[in-house]
């Protein structure tokens, strides 16, 4: 709902929204897509024959000794090494969620009377929801196998948001315009969350739990954050032609012991093109020259309550130890009360242009970014905090680049229409400073799916913070790749950390697109792609299962890809070498639309009858790419359980009445 | 336009100051989250100092206060085995994570992520008595003197992990200065004498008796038993006598073995048991770690040596956890027996060795690991049903997800051992009268056959029998100069060979880790 008054002679504007909203929201189990993936596809999906059938709900599912269990119906468990059946994790797995939101907001928008040149403005908004989700996993599903979980997890979210400011506009003759503003913010954002899940013991079990529910603790958590931050701008414009802003805001978050921090920006304009030597000049159309310097924060990602010196308490039913009373436990949380605003710092040059009347039209950017204070979940001295790892500044960052952009009006008559958008960027990412680092790079990212804590990229200084930290594979005559034959790069006669060097990155250094727009009469034509180059992905599908040792050893049979019997290596003890690091650079035809549009169509006198256009769009059409797994484009650059993007078909019909 | 400036700006002005200063406060939070406390509980964090030896974390079984990638590996049980026994002639596993893989052939490196958690869940620890030292000393003088005695507990085993270690004793923002093992040495000495006096008499006690988990004397006298049996390793000076004098006091105290074995299951048998705490086995129990599955839950302790001993095809261990991790190496089956080590289950074993103590599991198994390839087979080599679940009076387990069983950190058999041996070293090489008296007490416990006479490598033979799995090993086999180094004392797959090979200089302990990961 919408209120748009404007009162006092349209010297007060209002406008109101409210927005209520009412969602069910069905979440699957996700562990089905590694499931699926690793189950043995010679497997029947059914098994209603067993005589323990029913304990499986007639679904076939690798087993094991159930002894434990207690319970004379249960001679077999699930086998909880191996991958449960896809089919039942889908099946046998409810969670529904039931959301309610509430979304106003407040624009109020004075002119001052006799004194127009001054605007107040003051803008409030809340974002209220409230959900309640809702799970039940029955007791024949691997996922909470015997007992089965039933509960529900409900939480409530609360954001407001307060923003006012004043504006003066003046022109002090043709020449000078000079606007300044001022202002104020203040945001809360404050959550709840409340969760209870529980089992029961069937009542064929033998012990004195039969019937019982399972042992469970509700759980309560609670957290806000508070921004407030003054601002201030001014915009100066000398004969249309030279464009001063400055910008500062003082922020402050009650996340940091030390609130407020300053960051400013100023930028400089040039319509070059407005100058009277170049004014004349028919072939040139436009030409603007872009200077900007300017001070960003970030706080995200870290807790709300990271620099107090503060006790955890024990949650659950399983964190006790009675040596004293009911055994509870108290554990100092680590904390730093030094942590700050993460700031960064950039500078950008840029030239817009246009020629031949802005048929071909352009612009290209260089920038500058470093990034200061980055925060990051870092080691900490051993005996100087309260866990090994806490948040806190770590280091710095630098990125720099270049942007283009060009735009070409290849047609432009009366019935044909065609313009070609392209853009490329080059972007250069390098860690220039890391605690920690100086000596030996620091692993991290996500881990792969072969023992534990194996890690395939790390953290140096000098290098991007995206690379890969792996082995030098060796290969042999034919080029294979020969299973714990590494190159010795240093030739100290041992193959360890020390062998491991830098090799290509994840994060594409140059990213391109492309956009196309044809239109004939009544007739358009679309179509858009995208080229990542340079990336690369670590196929942990392949490495996770090139160990072919644990073919039959598990007592379960795993499915694999083609390529590790090729591969032939053994063990998952070699890993992390550059083999498995392959070029991902891609071209991606995200978007093909073709419509029609139509007007005036069962016209009949007055009414002047339907308008509107019928079209059709694919999208994610094609790739095109080197490489061999699913899909190129891996957000972290280590594939393993992605699911696949589809490829989409929408018809359309937009009617105007 | 007097007007409005007169009225609506001092009012705009009011408004918005108004609203500012009430607002600019709101940074100042404080916390609102019912799992945060800002107010001491002494109570709550004495029991957090004892908590860190055996559980992992705050929020159940799966979360840790160490920081690692699987949390389940963070417990200070896990850890110790890895470093003492994978590394040894007793145990081999087959899992390929790097921290594990390389323990098994001696090549584990600075960066071992293993390791590092071992480093860590120690320091926390400290880390946790320091600040108890700190803020709750004056409340009891009693468990003051017991969270000292945890400190040091602590930072012997860093100590005879990493060697030169820091010595922080207080929480600070300053890094610890790093001292020598002689330094660290003469501190502990210094700090459990001081403790000794102040803690509780020795008392043997069961699960259900007040005060079972907390360290008293006794606990004091076996630290320093160890502290001394091995000082000539960390200063270079022996200590024989004091180390026979400290596992005499423990000897005559109120803890004992323990030999009331059931119709079922042997007195030794019954210290690795589900009811362990509750069945009377806890009278040689000098410092038990508590584990119940449905209170006291954790990963890294006794549900990891049972899981991870066991297999899909071998008998019940009383939980769900049947991960095919740990086994025997030959070399240490072949400690029970003569001649060639007969296959079948576990009573066939047992009568075979004629010793309590044999409880290996070979149906389907081979003796020999050959080849590289074959430690990630976990058929190759003998299973070890030491640990178990299951309770000797056929009750339930309290959680099948969890063991109940208790770990006996300090043992009275350990005194025994150390008596013969400090003694033996003081008498040529060879067991004195009394020495060889405790060890046939112990052989009798395991129902084997008594000797006449133990040479110094008999008794280290005795202590493998006896104590094998339970995280002691490397420490022995360093004491006895048989870890690194040019020596003769070989075993299968050490240092990466499959057929015997010597060990080239090492270190005696491992080098303090980097931060690895971030």
């Amino acid at each position: 709902m919408n209120l748009n008054p404007s009162l006092l002679n349209d010297h007060l504007t209002l406008n109101l929204n409210a927005k209520g909203m009412f969602a069910e929201t069905n979440y699957p189990n996700y562990a089905a897509i590694g499931d699926a993936f690793r189950f043995d596809p010679t497997q029947s999906i059914y098994d209603k024959t067993s005589a323990d059938a029913n304990n499986f709900a007639g679904y076939f599912q690798w087993r094991s000794n159930g002894a434990f269990l207690k319970d004379p119906n249960y001679p077999f468990s699930h086998n909880n090494k191996a991958p449960a059946n896809p089919v039942a994790a889908l099946d046998l797995y409810y969670e529904r969620a039931y959301s309610r939101s509430f979304v106003g907001s407040a624009d109020i928008d004075y002119k001052v009377h006799g004194f127009e040149d001054l605007r107040l403005h003051l803008t409030l908004g809340a974002d209220i929801s409230e959900g309640t989700q809702n799970k039940r996993v029955p007791a024949t599903a691997p996922a909470a196998f015997y007992y089965g979980s039933y509960g529900a997890a409900n939480k409530l979210k609360r954001n407001l948001s307060l923003s006012m400011y004043a504006q003066y506009f003046k022109d002090f003759n043709e020449k000078h315009h000079f606007d300044v503003m001022g202002g104020y913010e203040w945001q809360h954002y404050w959550r709840d969350e409340n969760k209870d899940y529980r089992g029961f013991y069937p009542i064929t079990n033998t012990t004195a739990k039969r019937g019982m529910e399972t042992e469970h603790e509700p759980f309560h958590s609670r957290t806000e954050n508070y921004l407030v931050s003054f601002f201030g701008r001014a915009n100066y414009t000398f004969l249309n032609r030279y464009f001063l802003t400055a910008t500062v805001r003082d922020d402050g978050s009650s996340r940091f012991k030390k609130h407020w921090a300053w960051f400013p920006s100023f930028a400089f304009a040039w319509k070059a093109k407005e100058e009277n030597f170049l004014k004349d000049v028919n072939a040139l159309s436009d030409l603007k020259l872009r200077l900007g310097w300017g001070k960003t924060g970030q706080q995200d990602e870290i807790g709300d309550y990271n620099y107090f010196a503060i006790y955890n308490i024990n949650t659950g039913t399983q964190s006790f130890y009675p040596i004293l009373e009911n055994g509870r436990l108290n554990m100092p949380q680590a904390y730093d009360p030094l942590l700050m605003w993460e700031t960064t710092t950039t500078f950008n040059v840029g030239i817009d242009w246009g020629v031949l009347n802005q048929r071909l039209s352009g612009s290209i950017d260089w920038y500058y970014r470093n990034t200061t204070d980055l925060i990051n979940n870092a080691d900490a001295a051993a005996g100087t905090n309260f866990k090994n790892r806490v948040d806190t500044n770590i280091g710095s960052l630098r990125n720099t680049g270049v942007e283009a952009t060009l735009s070409w009006k290849a047609i432009q008559s009366k019935d044909w229409y065609w313009t070609i958008d392209y853009n490329v960027t080059y972007n250069q990412n390098r860690i220039t400073d890391l605690v920690g680092a100086n000596s030996k790079p620091i692993e991290t990212g996500n881990s792969v799916h072969s023992g534990t804590g194996t890690k395939v990229k790390a953290y140096a200084v000098g290098q991007s913070a995206s690379a890969f930290y792996v082995y030098q594979q060796a290969y042999d005559a034919n080029g294979k790749a020969i299973e714990g034959a590494i190159v010795d790069r240093n030739e100290d006669g041992i193959i360890n950390n020390d062998d491991r060097y830098f090799y290509k990155q994840s994060a594409a250094p140059v990213t391109m697109g492309l956009a196309s727009r044809l239109e004939y009469k009544k007739w358009d034509f679309g179509i858009s792609f995208r080229a990542n180059i340079g990336n690369y992905v670590y196929n942990d599908v392949e490495a996770s299962r090139s160990n072919m040792n644990e073919l039959w050893n598990s007592g379960y049979l795993e499915q694999r890809p083609k390529s590790t019997i090729d591969l032939n290596w053994q063990t998952s003890k070699w890993v992390q070498s550059d083999y498995f690091v392959r070029n991902a650079s891609f071209l991606k035809c995200d978007n093909i639309t073709l419509g029609y549009s139509f007007e005036r169509v069962l016209k009949t006198g007055s009414w002047h009858g339907l308008s509107g256009r019928l079209y059709a769009t694919a999208s994610n059409v094609f790739t095109i790419s080197k490489y061999k797994g699913l899909d190129p484009e891996v957000f972290n650059g280590i594939d393993y359980d992605l699911y696949p993007r589809p490829t989409s078909f929408i018809l359309g019909l937009s009617l105007n009445f | 336009m007097k007007r409005y400036i007169k009225h609506i700006l001092p009012a705009a002005a009011m408004l918005l100051s108004v609203g500012l200063s009430s607002c600019i406060g709101d940074l100042d939070v404080t916390p609102i989250d019912p799992n945060k406390r800002t107010e001491l509980d002494p109570v709550a964090l004495f029991n957090q100092c004892y908590a860190n030896l055996a559980i992992e974390g705050l929020d159940g079984p799966g979360s840790s206060i160490v920081s690692a990638e699987d949390n389940g590996t963070t417990g200070l049980l896990r850890q110790l085995f890895n470093s003492n026994e994978l590394t040894t002639d007793e145990a081999i596993c087959r899992w390929g994570d790097p921290g594990v893989a390389t323990m098994n052939t001696n090549e584990q490196g600075s960066s071992n992520a293993f390791l590092a958690l071992l480093y860590n869940r120690l320091y926390l620890g400290i880390s946790v008595c320091n600040h108890y030292l700190d803020v709750a000393s004056g409340v009891d003088a009693t468990r003051t003197a017991e969270v000292r005695f945890i400190r040091a507990l602590q930072f012997y085993l860093a100590m005879d992990a990493f060697g030169n270690i820091g010595l922080p004793l207080t929480v600070s923002t300053e890094k610890p200065v790093q001292h020598t093992r002689k330094e660290v040495y003469e501190w502990l000495e210094k700090e459990l004498l001081e403790v000794e006096t102040l803690l509780a008499e020795p008392k043997a006690k069961k699960s259900t008796d007040a005060g079972y988990g907390r360290a008293d004397k006794a606990a004091a006298w076996m630290l320093l038993t160890r502290l001394y049996l091995n000082a000539e390793v960390y200063t270079g000076t022996a200590q024989w006598a004091k180390a026979a004098e400290y596992a005499q006091k423990v000897i005559n105290s109120d803890y004992k073995l323990f030999t009331a074995g059931t119709a079922n299951y042997s007195a030794y048998q019954m210290l690795f048991m589900g009811d362990n705490g509750e069945s009377g086995a806890s009278v040689e129990a000098v410092l038990p770690l508590l584990q119940q599955g449905d209170r006291t839950a954790a990963y890294a302790n006794t549900t990891f040596l049972i899981a991870s001993t066991y297999n899909t095809d071998m008998p019940d261990n009383g939980i769900s956890g049947t991960w095919a991790g740990n086994r025997a190496r030959k070399d240490l089956v072949k400690k029970f027996f003569t001649g060639t080590p007969p296959t079948g289950n576990t009573a066939t074993i047992l009568a075979a060795a004629n010793d309590d103590r044999a409880l290996f599991y070979a149906v389907n198994r081979t003796l020999e690991i050959p080849t590289a390839n074959d430690i990630t087979d976990f058929k190759k080599g003998y299973s070890v049903v030491k640990f178990t679940g299951i309770k000797s009076d056929g009750s339930a387990v309290t959680n099948t997800g969890f063991a109940d069983t208790d770990f006996f950190f300090f043992r009275v058999a350990e005194s025994y051992l150390a008596y013969a041996e400090a003694t033996a070293r003081l008498n040529g090489g060879n067991a004195t009268a009394q020495g060889i008296a405790y060890l046939n007490q112990l052989r009798q416990r395991a129902h084997a056959a008594a000797r006449t006479s133990f040479s110094l490598n008999d008794i280290l033979d005795e202590r493998s029998r006896e104590f094998y799995f339970e995280a002691q090993r490397r420490t022995d086999l360093i004491r006895y100069g048989y870890y690194g180094g040019n020596n003769s004392y070989n075993w299968t797959w050490k240092g990466g060979a499959a057929t015997v090979a010597a060990l080239i200089a090492t270190a005696t302990s491992s080098p303090c880790p980097r931060p690895t990961s971030l």
